[in-house]
């Protein structure tokens, strides 16, 4: 896997990346694990001024480029939460949510056939689809799919700018709908509009071990103790990485399962994770590995 | 394995709670879960133990132990 190198619109074999573009939107203001499951209903529809910190904020996500004096007030931020805050809670609150990439990013509200409710994360990655953990669209003890859920773009607080979508339309994986198998912990929501073509979608990329490890990862999602409306951001470098899964020290909470864990190149985003678990020994993500990558890509389509 | 909580108030089952795993043992899956009609809300874990499950309501938080496999029934 760490020697595959490929360009998604390309013939060619020898090269450094396996990618697809991200879209900004038009709103001017494998093996057996990896087979696609899915839901049989329908969607229903419904730098500041001192270079060194110049510097990492370009390593960081634009918004911190364009606001570096957000970024002093990142580091400096503590909070009273432990656990999967790895040290200081370092988290920064995306507000407003209207431009790219924080409007992508979808607050999900789960409701089981056993009619419990959850929260959760997802992003844009086309016109019509939103992938998240595979956690957020099958569950295991409460009936597998969900009955609906309830997709909210960009939202903020009680602010729904790009309103919120009831989808009954779900993909996942048997590694995860029959092994519940944490590597392949992902899914995907099929809406029927496409909100993606307004508030735009995130690339996603499958890369090597030293890439990955050379770049600092991007995550924000809706965090329940935050009351799960609210968007939330932090960024790290990789604490490690194995064949599916990418650890990290990224702050993150219960509510951020689903959000994308991407890396910022030449002004683009592309994601190579989804975020999972957490633990105190590092957070988590699943890999996108070329199997996921393929998966994406086809229920990518589905949404277009 | 399960974790379970029913959030009551003055006997009376609670909705909108919203909890989320604090720590534990292992990693767990970082969904938040939020009561419903009935006052309960659950999170499906692979590890066996005891973890710790933090509550939110509008105005204050609690911290719970919550032993896989068994209910804990709460008073807001």
């Amino acid at each position: 896997m760490d020697n595959l190198h490929h360009f998604e619109e390309s013939n060619e074999t020898e090269k450094t990346t396996d990618v697809e573009s991200s879209f900004e939107g038009q709103v001017l203001g494998g093996p057996m694990d990896e087979i696609e499951v899915e839901q049989v209903t329908s969607t229903v529809y419904s730098a500041s001024k001192d270079s060194e910190l110049q510097e990492y904020a370009q390593e960081n996500d634009a918004w911190f480029g364009s606001y570096p004096e957000d970024l002093k007030a990142l580091k400096n931020q503590n909070s009273d939460i432990q656990e999967v805050i790895i040290g200081t809670d370092d988290r920064r609150r995306i507000n407003p949510t209207t431009s790219y990439p924080w409007r992508a990013i979808c607050s999900l509200v789960m409701k089981t056939k056993t009619g419990k409710f959850y929260i959760g994360t997802g992003w844009m990655v086309g016109p019509g689809t939103v992938i998240t953990a595979g956690h957020c669209v099958y569950f295991h003890n409460e009936g597998g799919w969900p009955e609906y859920i309830d997709v909210i773009p960009g939202r903020n607080g009680s602010l729904a700018t790009y309103g919120t979508i009831r989808a009954t339309s779900f993909r996942s994986v048997t590694g995860w709908t029959k092994n519940k198998n944490r590597n392949t912990d992902y899914g995907a929501i099929i809406l029927n509009t496409k909100i993606g073509n307004t508030v735009g979608y995130f690339g996603y990329a499958y890369k090597n071990d030293s890439f990955i490890k050379s770049k600092t990862l991007n995550l924000s999602g809706y965090p329940g103790d935050k009351g799960g409306t609210t968007q939330w951001f932090h960024s790290q470098k990789v604490k490690s990485v194995n064949s599916r899964v990418i650890t990290y020290e990224i702050d993150t909470m219960g509510g951020q399962s689903g959000s994308p864990v991407w890396y910022l190149e030449n002004g683009n985003r592309y994601a190579i994770g989804i975020h999972t678990n957490g633990a105190t020994g590092g957070n988590s993500a699943t890999r996108i590995v070329k199997a996921v990558f393929d998966n994406i890509k086809n229920w990518k389509a589905l949404g277009s | 394995m399960e974790l379970d909580i029913k959030i009551l108030k003055n006997g009376t089952p609670v909705g909108g709670v919203t909890g989320i795993i604090a720590s534990g043992p292992g990693s767990w899956p970082e969904i938040a879960a939020v009561s419903n009609e009935a006052g309960i809300l659950s999170f499906d874990v692979d590890v066996k133990g005891t973890y710790q499950v933090q509550l939110f309501t509008e105005d204050h938080s609690d911290l719970l132990a919550v032993e896989t496999g068994k209910t804990v029934i709460f008073e807001l």
